[in-house]
């Protein structure tokens, strides 16, 4: 009779862990899952944020390239005809210092996980007496010793299960808070592309105005020779000429002034809107799961 | 264990009155007089002189020791059972009248007896006899349990086959909680059957086999199976027609507790929430079957059983309330949960929309400008057309809402025809 006994019993944990085990496996696929779909969101970022600094490591370089050959020329060159105060802006400041990119790979890292907990023992036994209450049943008191045995048998199967349903429950929530981390991740890859352009646009235009600047400064610079500071030298078509090399060297000094990121500028707002989301959404998070 | 057990053999005279640490002196803690655990009277420690048998203490076993020998001679040994017999739980001091007059009988009995005589204890001691019957046959079931366990713990060790190992620890580490789950257990499900019979949507016959086939899928053991069946035929058997009838005419909730009792097997179901009436469901539990099954048992003539079982469902339903309620707050938060990241994903996706619109909005401004003023710039150069270099400029610059130094000639003559004047730019 034990033998029977101890047989049904291990065959009752054997199919209840076997629920269980299936329910883990779910719940490991799941967090594999919702654990690489944060991988990506990282990845599409960090790769989205090295071209977007690659983007303005390059129009840095132009900037001070243009600066420190280009508008030096000119200032040196014209100001043998005229008195220039040349007044660095904004843009030119910054590029004393380090161009930062505003989005920080941290704050995507800064993405929590979902802690998983097993069952307390308080909550065991709440399980147990619930768990148990449908198979544990004619055993006890007025059951043989044998019988007995199989109560904490099936009300253990129970709470094998049950906590497992639980580690499938929270690697759900684990998907879904991943799924949000990607969402911010997307709207931050959309914010990087834009970096990426607008510094590729800015760097072209410098590039082509830099060009005719060039173009502009040998010309002048025959005539300033030729003319020297004695403005009734100057014909007509040689002042269009100085005019229209003064209007290059003010157009690229102003593209230049141009913070790369400008503080109530689209992205840095937009960035922080992102972020503040994000934020947000952990703090309700922590909130919703903790009950603080 | 086969052996015959006399009451002597199990009674313990010097653990009950006369050691000095027996249940007796504990209680009287070194006074004269204490408190009659059934009447609530004072009653005094000894019978000298004026005393009479109203007033000198006794001590009372709740359940009697000739009930107890009955029930579970054959199950666990003398000495255990004479511990249980003279335990704490199943002592009370009383009155001498009250429990010479009670005999062997258990307390439900005696006041059956004393109702039936046309002599009723009063309400009090009635509440006080029931209370204390009902708290030591738990105990007893308890303790008894609590043996049992631990023999099955003992004989599943001297099992040799290297399988059952790990089962032997799982039983060990499983003996406290089983016992408690069982015995609640127990009592909810032969109530299932019993209940059935009792209503008579069920016959005797059908209501066995019903256990039969339950206890085959449980994967119980044949004793465990036959005892079922024996204690559902026992109770059921004794109900009488007419009293059920009379039941059922008053206004107890009946049909709803018979549902309550029957929906005992898909418990996890309704807290689960998978059951659509789970909160009429525990309700019900709550209110209506602990008086339900305390009638339909008092009908029957099993007074203590019913004041067990109603201790028992109240324990049962408040663990399955705490249980619905914890279940319901982890649901609360999953919904929570669930609004959370539906907020989030929803403002990420307003904010991903509006951001594409304002980065295409700009490129399309900025590829604009800088395509149409290159183009007039380049024209101009080959038109020798300043002007038009001075608008294409301007066509760049206006992205920023900014224009040229000098947009005409005449503006440029007059800056550079004054030597004073200086160039910011």
């Amino acid at each position: 009779m034990i033998q029977f006994v101890v047989a049904a019993a291990v065959g009752y944990l054997f199919r209840k862990s076997n629920q269980a085990l299936k329910m883990d496996e779910q719940a490991r696929h799941k967090y594999a899952r919702a654990f690489a779909r944060q991988v990506e969101a990282q990845q599409l970022v960090e790769t989205k944020k090295k071209i977007a600094d690659n983007a303005l490591i390059k129009l840095v370089n132009r900037k001070k390239a243009i600066l420190k050959r280009t508008m030096s020329d000119f200032l040196l060159l014209y100001s043998k005809i005229i008195k220039i105060n040349f007044l660095p802006g904004e843009g030119i400041k910054e590029l004393e210092g380090q161009v930062m990119n505003p989005i920080q790979l941290e704050s995507i890292h800064n993405m929590g996980v979902l802690a998983v907990q097993p069952m307390s023992d308080e909550e065991l036994l709440k399980n147990f007496l619930v768990a148990g209450a449908t198979g544990a049943v004619i055993n006890l008191a007025i059951a043989g010793p044998l019988g007995w045995a199989i109560g904490p048998v099936k009300a253990l199967g129970d709470s094998i299960v049950n906590d497992s349903q639980r580690n499938l429950s929270n690697s759900n929530k684990q998907m879904k808070i991943s799924n949000v981390i990607y969402s911010q991740a997307e709207n931050l890859s959309v914010i990087l592309d834009a970096i990426t352009e607008r510094s590729n646009r800015t760097s072209e235009v410098l590039a082509k105005l830099n060009l005719l600047f060039i173009k502009s400064i040998k010309h002048t610079a025959e005539l300033i020779e030729k003319n020297g500071s004695e403005r009734k030298k100057y014909s007509a078509e040689d002042r269009i000429a100085l005019k229209t090399c003064i209007n290059f060297a003010d157009t690229i000094k102003k593209i230049i002034d141009v913070p790369m990121f400008d503080k109530e500028g689209l992205l840095i707002e937009d960035t922080e809107k992102v972020l503040v989301v994000g934020e947000e959404f952990l703090r309700n998070v922590d909130t919703t799961l903790t009950g603080n | 264990m086969g052996r015959v057990i006399k009451r002597s053999d199990v009674d313990d005279i010097g653990r009950r009155n006369n050691n000095i640490d027996s249940f007796k002196n504990r209680n009287f803690d070194g006074k004269r007089s204490t408190v009659d655990a059934y009447t609530h009277k004072k009653v005094f420690y000894s019978s000298q002189n004026y005393f009479t048998t109203r007033t000198t203490a006794n001590v009372d076993h709740i359940v009697p020791i000739d009930s107890l020998i009955n029930e579970y001679r054959g199950v666990i040994g003398r000495q255990d059972l004479k511990s249980i017999v003279n335990a704490d739980f199943n002592l009370a001091v009383t009155s001498e009248a009250l429990n010479k007059s009670k005999s062997n009988l258990n307390n439900h009995e005696y006041l059956l007896k004393k109702f039936k005589s046309g002599n009723p204890q009063d309400l009090e001691t009635t509440i006080n006899m029931l209370r204390a019957e009902g708290h030591a046959k738990v105990s007893v079931k308890m303790n008894v349990a609590e043996i049992k366990a631990k023999k099955i713990a003992e004989e599943l060790e001297r099992i040799p086959p290297k399988s059952i190992k790990p089962l032997t620890s799982v039983a060990k580490k499983s003996l406290g909680r089983g016992a408690e789950a069982s015995l609640i257990a127990l009592q909810v499900s032969t109530l299932e059957n019993l209940a059935m019979v009792t209503m008579g949507k069920k016959d005797l016959k059908t209501a066995t086999n019903d256990i039969a086939n339950d206890t085959i899928k449980s994967g119980v053991s044949q004793v465990a199976m036959d005892s079922a069946q024996q204690l559902v035929i026992n109770l059921a058997s004794k109900a009488n027609s007419k009293e059920l009838a009379k039941l059922l005419s008053k206004d107890l909730p009946v049909a709803e507790a018979a549902v309550a009792i029957m929906v005992a097997n898909t418990t996890m179901q309704y807290l689960n929430g998978e059951i659509s009436a789970e909160d009429c469901a525990i309700e019900i539990m709550l209110q209506g079957a602990g008086s339900f099954v305390q009638a339909a048992c008092m009908a029957t003539g099993q007074i203590a059983l019913a004041v067990v079982v109603s201790l028992i469902m109240t324990k049962v339903s408040g663990t399955i309330l705490k249980y619905q309620q914890e279940q319901k707050l982890n649901a609360e938060r999953e919904a929570a949960l669930n609004r959370v990241v539906a907020k989030a994903m929803s403002e990420l996706d307003r904010q991903r929309k509006s951001l594409i619109q304002q980065i295409d909005e700009e490129n399309e401004k900025y590829t604009e400008a800088y395509t149409d003023g290159f183009e007039l710039i380049y024209l101009s150069v080959l038109n020798n057309d300043d002007k038009g270099l001075t608008n294409g400029l301007n066509c760049i610059l206006s992205v920023m809402n900014k224009s040229c130094k000098f947009e005409t000639q005449d503006a440029f003559d007059v800056f550079f025809d004054n030597k004073d004047a200086v160039l910011t730019i």
